[in-house]
Formats: structure tokens, C-alpha cells, sequence
């Protein structure tokens, strides 16, 4: 049996904040852990306990969770780094957390129905250190875009997907393209034509000149008739060539690259879409087959279908 | 050549041997290896023998590297009691053991995660040191959270 008289207020702090509290979710200590003891409080009052608030899995109702969200906000004595809200977030939390965390580098937001993108943009006039920003179900058109790359100019991750629509909205391709220089990382879903994924490879240089970092680039479609073919081919297992319907689009170094087709059209649409997709994949097992093989299938029904090359 | 053995001590003056190639998974006592050969008994004054007994079990698991993760965390999940693993997180620090610090912290973490403020207090073995008034002070600072 282990010495009886052990408590663990002789844990060292390494221990008790660093590896186990800090494993709590900001609401678990904010609304419990830290009443424990003294001790514990006060480790949970220190603001490296803060750097990281992901408040994304799940709503309990016996708490106002915007005010605990900006408890923790405000624990973080200006270290916050990386942020994670879901179902819940006004203009004014946004606001209280850009004004106390300039050095925040990655937001992501999640189903914040509350948040407009035009709000999005004015708030995150005050994070100039933004790299990365996850946008899930938040509306925003092409000039809330253009001012969110603006006012980010180091941006270098950008998701914009819906959760819960099955097909993707139309891309602001140029806006993206427009304000968003030092992308490294897109991740969009809807639609895109031929012009658009060509503004994307030029005004986003990055997207292509740093071949060791990953990126990723995410094509959607629903204009199936309009039989766009995305074409990859390997060049001396590094460089990809990418043509889109015989049309050169980009030379292209991808660690990973995704391609998903999300369709919602008629069934036999969706059929010529099948074999179009086979002829799709035939091309990339001819590009990449010196050098990478189609790892896996992600999703394949319907809806639409993922895949993931490995070079 | 034959493997060289290391002499480990526990808190509780026990001794236990244990290969030295298997040993040096500890950062500390590697450190320690290198820089006087280690002939002698390696103290551990804050780790007691039921506790050295785990580690030097762990160390001498014959787990191939792809199995490694889920081995280091059965290993925690069978030893399930927080005070045991408190030791175990303790000792893994002392001697530098990454994979079974994260491994065990990790798990009292998930334990206390659901437990109430009076069960992690025992479970713990924390007494609530607080008084009436810092009781309120806390309250009327979260009232509105509730």
C-alpha cells in the first residue's frame, strides 16, 4: 500500500497543474476543481494554466457559459494563445477576448449563430499574431473575407466549412485570394470554378513555394455538368502538375492533397459523377504512382466522396 | 560481454536490480550513467518500493515500439487507484520516464474529471482547507455562473 499520509499537496506543481489539471476543460476548473483546496486554486489562478481554452464539448445549461468563458479569458493574463468556442459566443465575447489576448494565434469557432462575419472582421482587428482561423457554420461574404485577411495579415491556416449542410455555399474564392498572401494552409468547401481555383494559386503563392510544410487545398464541386476534371500528375515524386480540364492550373508540391466532390444532384447526375470521379482517380493512380499511392478512401457514398494521397 | 547491471533503492532502503540497457529509458539515470559509470546503488529517496516495483515492472516490458502506447496505457488502467498512481507520476518525474508521467496523469485526470468536490477531496486525501469566509469569498466571485 502506498504511504498513507501522502496527499497531494506534497505533488510538486509540475504534477497537479501542469499534467493533471491542466487536462480539465476550462469549465471543469473554473466550476470545480479549483474549490477543492487552496493549493489547487491556487494553481488554477496561474496564467499558464490558461494559454489553451477549448470550451467545444458540450453545454451545460446550469452555467452562463459566456461568463465563464470570459473568466478563463481573463486568467490568461493576456498569454492566451489558442481559442475554441462551439454553440454559444457573442460580438462582445469576441471583442473581450481580442482585446485581452494579442497574443492569440489560433481561433477556432464552431456553431456561434450569434456571431456575424462582419463582427468576426472588427473583432479580430485587434490579434495581429492570428495564424490560424477555424470557421464552422459562420456566415461571412466576401468582403468580411476581404477584411478578416486584411486586418490578419499573417494569417496562414483558414477553414471555412458549414457542419451541418450537405453542400458547400459558394466560395469567395478571390476575396480569399485578394487578402490572404502567407496562406500555408485552405481548407473551403462549395463551389469552385476553373477561375477561382486559379485566383486561389495565385494570390496564395505560399499555398506552393514551402514544400515541406503541409498544405492543404480542398476542391468542392456541385457543377458536375459543367465536367470539371482536376488532373495530378508526379514529377519526380516531389513536384505535382495539376491541370484542370487539359488547362495547366499550378505547379504544386502537396505533402497531402484532398480532393472532395460534394454533389446533391439528381441520381443520375450523381452516376455520371461516379465514373467521372473513376476517371478522376485513375489519372491520380497514373500521376502519383512512382511516387505515393491513394492511402484511402475517406467517405465514398453519395454525398460525396474523399480521397488522400500520400506521396 | 555479459549485461550490465544497475542497483536501484528505494525510499524504504529496498533494493532492486534491473538491466542497465533497460534502465536508461530513465532520462535521470541515464544522465547519471554517463557521468560516473553508476557503479554503485542509485538512491531514489522519494520513491518507495511498492512504486519502484511498478517502474522496474514498466521498464522491463518487452513491448515492441507500435504497441508501446497502448501497453503504457493498460499498464496505468490495471492500477487504477488514484493515490498508486499519484506515486507513480511522482516517481516517473524524479526518473525523467515521459510516456508513463503523461500516461498516468493523464489517467488520474479522466478519474477526477466526474468526480464531486467532496470525492476528489478523498480520493485525493486533500482536507478542504478553506474557511467559512473564503467558502463565500469563492461563491459570491462565481455567482453568476450559477
Amino acid at each position: 500500500m502506498a504511504d498513507e499520509t501522502r496527499n497531494c499537496l506534497e505533488m510538486p506543481d509540475e504534477i497537479m497543474g501542469g499534467m493533471i489539471l491542466q487536462r480539465l476543460n476550462a469549465v471543469e476548473i473554473l466550476t470545480s476543481a479549483q474549490k477543492v483546496c487552496r493549493d489547487w486554486r491556487r494553481i488554477c489562478k496561474d496564467p499558464a494554466m490558461w494559454k489553451v481554452i477549448y470550451m467545444d464539448d458540450g453545454y451545460d445549461p446550469r452555467y452562463d457559459i459566456e461568463k465563464l468563458c470570459k473568466q478563463a479569458v481573463h486568467r490568461s493574463c493576456g498569454e492566451l494563445i489558442d481559442i475554441s468556442l462551439r454553440f454559444f459566443g457573442s460580438y462582445d465575447l469576441l471583442v473581450h477576448i481580442s482585446r485581452c489576448s494579442s497574443k492569440l494565434n489560433r481561433l477556432c469557432l464552431r456553431s456561434c449563430y450569434d456571431i456575424t462575419g462582419c463582427e468576426l472582421s472588427n473583432a479580430v482587428k485587434m490579434l495581429p499574431h492570428l495564424e490560424t482561423l477555424e470557421l464552422y457554420d459562420i456566415d461571412c461574404c466576401a468582403e468580411d473575407i476581404e477584411a478578416i485577411g486584411r486586418n490578419c495579415p499573417q494569417l496562414k491556416s483558414f477553414t471555412m466549412k458549414r457542419d451541418y449542410t450537405e453542400h458547400g455555399d459558394d466560395v469567395h474564392a478571390h476575396a480569399i485570394a485578394n487578402s490572404m498572401p502567407a496562406l500555408r494552409h485552405l481548407m473551403v468547401v462549395g463551389t469552385m470554378d476553373n477561375d477561382k481555383v486559379q485566383a486561389i494559386l495565385n494570390g496564395c503563392p505560399h499555398l506552393e513555394s514551402v514544400p515541406y510544410l503541409q498544405w492543404t487545398i480542398t476542391i468542392a464541386t456541385n457543377h458536375i455538368h459543367r465536367s470539371s476534371v482536376l488532373n495530378i500528375t508526379g514529377d519526380e515524386g516531389v513536384v505535382y502538375n495539376a491541370t484542370l480540364d487539359g488547362k495547366k492550373v499550378a505547379l504544386m508540391k502537396p505533402v497531402h492533397l484532398f480532393a472532395i466532390f460534394t454533389f446533391t444532384l439528381s441520381p443520375v447526375i450523381g452516376c455520371q459523377f461516379l465514373q467521372r470521379c473513376w476517371h478522376f482517380i485513375e489519372n491520380l493512380f497514373n500521376g502519383v504512382d512512382r511516387c505515393g499511392q491513394i492511402l484511402h478512401l475517406i467517405r465514398w457514398d453519395f454525398d460525396f466522396a474523399i480521397l488522400s494521397i500520400n506521396p | 560481454m555479459s549485461k550490465k547491471t544497475l542497483t536501484l533503492m528505494s525510499k524504504d532502503k529496498q533494493l532492486f536490480n534491473i538491466e542497465e540497457h533497460l534502465a536508461v529509458q530513465s532520462v535521470t539515470i541515464r544522465n547519471m550513467v554517463k557521468e560516473d559509470g553508476a557503479s554503485s546503488v542509485i538512491p531514489l529517496p522519494r520513491v518507495d518500493s511498492e512504486t519502484l516495483a511498478l517502474v522496474i515492472e514498466y521498464l522491463n516490458r518487452q513491448q515492441a515500439p507500435e504497441e508501446d502506447e497502448d501497453y503504457v496505457k493498460k499498464f496505468v488502467d490495471e492500477r487504477g487507484e488514484i493515490p498508486t498512481l499519484l506515486e507513480l507520476a511522482q516517481a516517473a518525474l524524479d526518473l525523467d520516464i515521459k510516456k508513463l508521467m503523461d500516461a498516468a496523469c493523464m489517467k488520474v485526470a479522466d478519474l477526477i474529471k466526474d468526480f464531486t468536490l467532496e470525492e476528489v477531496r478523498e480520493a485525493l486525501r486533500i482536507e478542504n482547507d478553506r474557511t467559512p469566509e473564503e467558502e463565500k469569498a469563492i461563491r459570491d466571485e462565481f455567482q453568476w455562473a450559477f
